[in-house]
């Protein structure tokens, strides 16, 4: 129909005289126009996250400050932040629709990374009103099949110049590091499919982020490159990487089936710590008086020599708890998967629940400015004006 | 007019109908009575029916989408929620729970009840899950060995808290909880589709009646329970019959005076009436709450064409013809202007059947047979009853007298035609007309009430439903967005990612209160893995695991055993027209940005699935029905008149009474639906008769040289009469509906008691008000202050020769 309509030099007339490039690149648009039918998919890793008034009210997992601003993120890319200490809010600029599970801003300054689903990290420069991606699952995947490459082909140097006594114990770790190789490339094949669980920077250049079957990705530039140092930890069950922070210049990375290890070099090395409990940690917290881990079903662990021993926390509900922090007074403040939180006493050996409503099922929280306490989860966002944190004695 | 000579005189010039009528009265008689016994005997077979596919426009794409996915829609299966009340503290009692047992089983012994998947806290499929280090853990919600000590009660509420059915099977304020019951399409036993109204009896006589107490109230709510109810409220509306039977005898009687006449009458009616349901079950229909309007009509318009009968029979009398002879002369007066008013009333009727609704088209031909039949009693039994039993001399005096008594109303009628008044009618008329628009302009389409709106909203049934959404989470409108795939397609990422954004979407659409689908259930089911962290609720990549979930997704039918087919459950807050529009346009917008010729999100199925269809085809069938009408209506009336002034001066009145209509439907909060659909074209339908009568015998006075005035009060003398006595009678034969307990049959007796009434005040002062400026006697001398003695004495003269 339109085929008929070209001019004596036999272009066509719908289209401006411009040059050959311009031309193909304007047909190009036109035909992807008309293939909409084909190309609607919105690829949630590509995709821009939708504005809506509810993403306030939607998932969110994440909470945290940057200045005066605070700041949560959640499901389908949805990121909000308030200057008000959380009575209203806007929602940032997102370039992903992916489900994001955790924002970290260092030291409260201005720039800031959030990490979720499908190996995404993004970034912030502008105290989290725009949002810019550094890094998806296939680089993620990318780089620890690169690490393991390194480290398969570095353990074979070592194997080479080994004496004898230690050639059994290399090969055999060589082959568990070939097996994870393999795997490695085996979840590259399979696509972008790991999520990140938790992200944790030291200063604006130092930072981590860990996921499912003992995945952790480092970067000391800010986010530009990133590394794995996934080899050099002792995981052979592949446990998942539930949570990673620095506590008193240490840094923590606990998980599945009772995982906890500590490094004290920017994790280039690890020591595996063993603690009383066997299952999953979501949640770790801790200063120079005491760690605190929690986790499933009310299960919690604690550690006064910076990890080295751990002793049971009683808890008063069997709940599963999905983050901690540190309260004014020293005592530990902890979020679960139910309407209410827990606080523990002073010594921090024992988690009690309070009385108040805090939430439909609460994932992370933050205590403002003005001594309200913001938490999200199911739901969005609550904010209690005038929590009370004195915990009944029992 | 004719100007004949005597009839039996010149027997070549009496009609062929008239001979074959009165040349074999005995018969007439006989058939009648023969074939009305065989009719009535049908009738009695003639069974109510609340048949729902009968009420939606089946048609419309959204239904036929529907209705090809029917199979697929297993969690839209027709359930029945009895919701058992305590009014003490909670329910944590062990009165409570045991009196709970006996109701579960009640309920599980209806007939109808699919028994393996009744649910309740009582029912061992009603389960808990938890997440432990192991994997999953659970038990039944009920503790095994309940025994109502306060430890078992205190397991039944920790196991409750862990269920996650708190606001689908126990109340928000745990002061219920409820029995949710399955049930089969076909009945068990006879393997004949369940009959609605024996289960909803049963329910209130095994359930609602044995167990509710001062301390435990049974709240019941379902489909079938809708329709139970529906069928029950319109049984009754055989006592609205009588009442309208008794009333209309009442009239009949007043303006006759003679019983004779009366039952004759009344008898010749019913006749048409029993021909007319017979008939109809012979076709092989029922009787639905909305056909049943048609017996009504058909009463009310025998009663009144016999009226007119009855009128020029007594007018023959007065002449001083005998029995036999006035109602042979009265007959061949009335049958052509009662044949073609008939004619236009099935013209009327019939139109209705451009309208592919059910019942919409059941009214359509009922009411065309109907006014078929009609004619022929009127035609044939009534004139040959009435020469047999003639009417009462006493009562022939007793009218002859009334006619003066009743002459100052008339002659105030008549008074329209003066300048002034005429000019002060136009102008209220066009008031009226012009605020009647304004207010119109809030009609609202489809049904605006919460709840099942077939019922009053103080109804027993809304009362429970109103009980239910206030204590649960549940909501009475779904529509179901229909995802089409390829085979073992359902769960593909892509696929899913579309669903959560169309449900996204939906969500931040005004109107919606959530949202649903396969989507939802893989995130909590990975979540669920994940040992509950909320960081994997997500729809994962891995395509292992979205077509493992595909398999437990089936398990609660949120996909299909093909894996070809999911739903999209979108909860309202209400079935506004407004509210269903947007979520439409929303999906609409949606679909064609998404699908392909593999996958497709189709609308819809779910109440408001059905009610948004509904609504667009009751908005266009409105529309066309509108047009239509009046077309035929305006072409009518030029036919008759070969006229335009004529058109004008009849159809104005008849349209300003159906912008009345809609702004009396709007300030009454009726919004146009499938029941409001037949009154414009009944309302105007019948309307239109007395118009065409009116303007008939004004014509014949104006053409005879009468000024307006003197014409139209000769008129009101014999034609403006019957019209009165027509639109009471017609409003009257609907104005008992307004009692049905069935809130549509109300709605339509309240506006046709309107149309009929007020088209009727309208063409006895507006059309004649019109003629006074469009009208001119075709006689030079109409002034009617010089020429009154001359008038009166040619008006006599014409009286004379009408008479012979």
């Amino acid at each position: 129909m339109w085929s008929d309509k070209t001019d004596d030099m036999g272009n066509w007339v719908w289209l401006p005289r411009t040059g050959g490039k311009l031309k193909a690149c304007m047909l190009l648009v036109i035909m992807l126009a008309f293939c909409t039918n084909v190309w609607a998919f919105e690829d949630p890793m590509e995709s821009t996250a939708i504005n809506s008034s509810l993403a306030s009210n939607s998932l969110l997992l994440d909470i945290t400050f940057s200045g005066d601003r605070i700041i949560a993120v959640g499901e389908m890319g949805h990121i909000i932040y308030s200057d008000d200490n959380g009575q209203s809010w806007q929602q940032a600029d997102v370039p992903v629709r992916v489900l994001l599970t955790s924002v970290v801003f260092p030291g409260g300054g201005q720039a800031g990374w959030a990490a979720g689903h499908a190996g995404i990290v993004l970034f912030s420069s502008d105290a989290g009103k725009t949002w810019v991606k550094q890094l998806d699952g296939r680089q993620v995947n990318q780089i620890l099949v690169d690490a393991y490459k390194t480290a398969v082909s570095e353990k074979k140097d070592h194997l080479g110049s080994a004496s004898k006594e230690e050639r059994g114990r290399l090969q055999a770790e060589l082959e568990e590091l070939e097996f994870q190789l393999s795997d490695a490339m085996g979840f590259a094949e399979e696509g972008p499919s790991r999520a990140l669980f938790d992200i944790c920077f030291r200063n604006e250049l130092e930072g981590y982020a860990v996921g499912p079957f003992g995945m952790i990705i480092q970067t000391l530039d800010g986010g530009k490159t990133w590394t794995s140092e996934a080899p050099s930890i002792d995981n052979p069950d592949a446990s998942h990487f539930m949570a990673i922070t620095f506590i008193d210049n240490t840094l923590f990375l606990a998980g599945e089936k009772g995982f906890i290890s500590r490094s004290f070099d920017g994790g280039k090395s690890w020591e595996r710590l063993e603690t009383p409990y066997n299952g999953t940690f979501f949640g770790l917290t801790g200063d120079a008086s005491g760690i605190m881990l929690v986790g499933l079903r009310g299960n919690a662990v604690v550690s006064f020599d910076r990890g080295k021993s751990w002793s049971t926390v009683k808890t008063e509900q069997k709940t599963t708890m999905s983050s901690a922090m540190i309260i004014s007074d020293g005592r530990i403040l902890v979020s679960q998967y139910a309407k209410s939180l827990m606080v523990s006493n002073n010594a921090r050996t024992r988690l009690s629940a309070l009385s108040w409503v805090a939430g439909k099922s609460v994932s992370s929280f933050v205590l403002g400015h003005d001594g309200s306490l913001i938490t999200v989860g199911v739901g969005g966002v609550t904010r209690i004006i005038d929590p009370d944190f004195s915990a009944k004695v029992n | 007019m004719k100007k004949q000579n005597d009839p039996a005189i010149e027997q070549d010039k009496v009609p062929f109908i008239e001979r074959l009528v009165f040349g074999n009265r005995l018969l007439v008689v006989l058939i009648f009575t023969a074939l009305t016994v065989y009719f009535g005997f049908h009738m009695m077979k003639l069974r109510p029916v609340a048949s729902f596919e009968r009420m939606i426009p089946v048609y419309h794409e959204f239904i036929k989408n529907a209705y090809n996915h029917s199979d697929d829609l297993k969690g839209l299966a027709n359930t029945v929620r009895v919701v058992v009340e305590t009014t003490e503290d909670d329910i944590f009692t062990k009165d409570y729970m045991l009196t709970l047992r006996d109701i579960h089983d009640a309920v599980f012994f209806v007939n109808g009840v699919d028994r393996q998947n009744l649910q309740s806290l009582w029912a061992s499929a009603v389960r808990y899950t938890e997440v432990t280090e192991e994997g999953f853990e659970g038990g039944t919600v009920m503790p095994n060995k309940f025994d109502g000590s306060p430890e078992a009660l205190n397991e039944l509420r920790n196991n409750i808290f862990r269920s996650g059915r708190i606001g689908s099977l126990i109340a928000n304020d745990f002061k219920s909880t409820a029995i949710i019951a399955p049930l089969y399409g076909l009945d068990p036993q006879t393997s004949e589709p369940l009959d609605y109204q024996e289960f909803s009896h049963n329910l209130e006589t095994q359930v609602r009646e044995k167990f509710q107490s001062d301390t435990i109230k049974i709240h019941v709510v379902g489909f079938a329970k809708i329709v139970g109810d529906l069928i029950d409220g319109a049984t009754r509306v055989g006592l609205f019959f009588l009442a309208a039977f008794l009333i209309l005898l009442g009239l009949l009687w007043y303006n006759s005076k003679c019983w004779r006449s009366t039952l004759i009458r009344a008898v010749s009616s019913i006749v048409a009436v029993v021909w007319q349901m017979g008939l109809f079950q012979l076709l092989g229909y029922g009787l639905n709450p909305y056909s049943m309007l048609v017996p009504f009509l058909m009463f009310a318009l025998g009663v009144s064409h016999g009226i007119q009968m009855f009128n020029a029979i007594v007018q023959q009398l007065v002449n001083g013809h005998g029995k036999l002879m006035a109602v042979r002369r009265a007959y061949r007066q009335v049958y052509l202007p009662g044949l073609s008013a008939l004619f236009t009333d099935g013209i009327g009727f019939s139109l209705l059947f451009i309208i592919a609704i059910g019942v919409i088209r059941d009214i359509a031909i009922g009411a065309t047979l109907g006014v078929a039949i009609v004619a022929l009693c009127d035609l044939c039994l009534l004139p040959v009853l009435m020469s047999y039993a003639g009417i009462s001399s006493k009562a022939v005096h007793k009218i002859v007298n009334r006619d003066d008594k009743e002459n100052l109303f008339w002659t105030l009628i008549a008074k329209v035609t003066k300048r002034p008044y005429a000019i002060g009618v136009i102008l209220s008329a066009l008031l009226l007309f012009v605020g009647a628009s304004y207010v119109r302009t809030d009609l609202k389409i489809g049904d605006l009430d919460a709840g099942a709106p077939e019922l009053r909203a103080d109804s027993r049934y809304n009362l429970d439903n109103d009980y239910i959404i206030n204590n649960y989470s549940t909501s009475s409108d779904l529509l179901v967005v229909m995802v089409e795939t390829p085979e073992d397609k359902c769960t593909d990422y892509e696929t899913l990612i579309n669903m959560e954004r169309l449900q996204w979407k939906l969500q931040n659409t005004p109107g919606v209160q959530s949202t649903e689908s396969m989507a939802n259930f893989i995130k909590n089911y990975l979540a669920g893995m994940s040992e509950g962290s909320l960081k994997m609720w997500s729809i994962p990549r891995d395509e292992t695991f979205l077509r493992y979930a595909s398999i437990k997704g089936l398990y609660e039918n949120w996909v299909t055993q093909k894996c070809n087919f999911a739903p999209i459950n979108v909860y309202l807050t209400d079935h506004k027209a407004e509210t269903l529009e947007r979520v439409v346009e929303v999906v609409r917008e949606f679909s064609s940005e998404v699908s392909t010729d593999e996958v497709r999100f189709l609308l819809a199925a779910g109440n408001s699935g059905i009610d948004a269809a509904t609504n667009i085809e009751v908005e266009k069938a409105n529309t066309l029905i509108t047009w239509v009408v009046y077309l035929v209506v305006i072409t009518v009336c030029f036919v008759t008149f070969r006229d335009l002034r004529a058109a004008i001066c009849i159809v104005f009145p008849l349209y300003i009474t159906s912008v009345l209509c809609e702004a009396l439907m709007t300030k009454l909060g009726i919004g146009i639906k499938v029941a409001t659909l037949p009154v414009i074209a009944v309302g105007v339908g019948i309307g239109i008769d007395y118009g065409i009568y009116i303007y008939n015998k004004l014509k014949y006075y104006l053409d005879l040289g009468f000024d307006v005035h003197r014409a139209y009060a000769e008129t009101l003398k014999t034609t403006g009469r019957a019209v009165f006595f027509t639109g009471v009678t017609l409003g009257v034969g609907v104005a008992t509906w307004v009692f049905s307990p069935i809130k549509f049959q109300a709605d339509m007796g309240i506006l046709l008691m309107f149309m009929f009434v007020w088209n009727m005040v309208g063409a006895l002062l507006v059309l004649p008000a019109l003629a006074v400026f469009l009208c001119k006697s075709t006689d030079v001398k109409t002034d009617t202050d010089t020429d009154t003695d001359e008038i009166d004495a040619k008006f006599l003269l014409v009286k004379e020769s009408m008479k012979n």
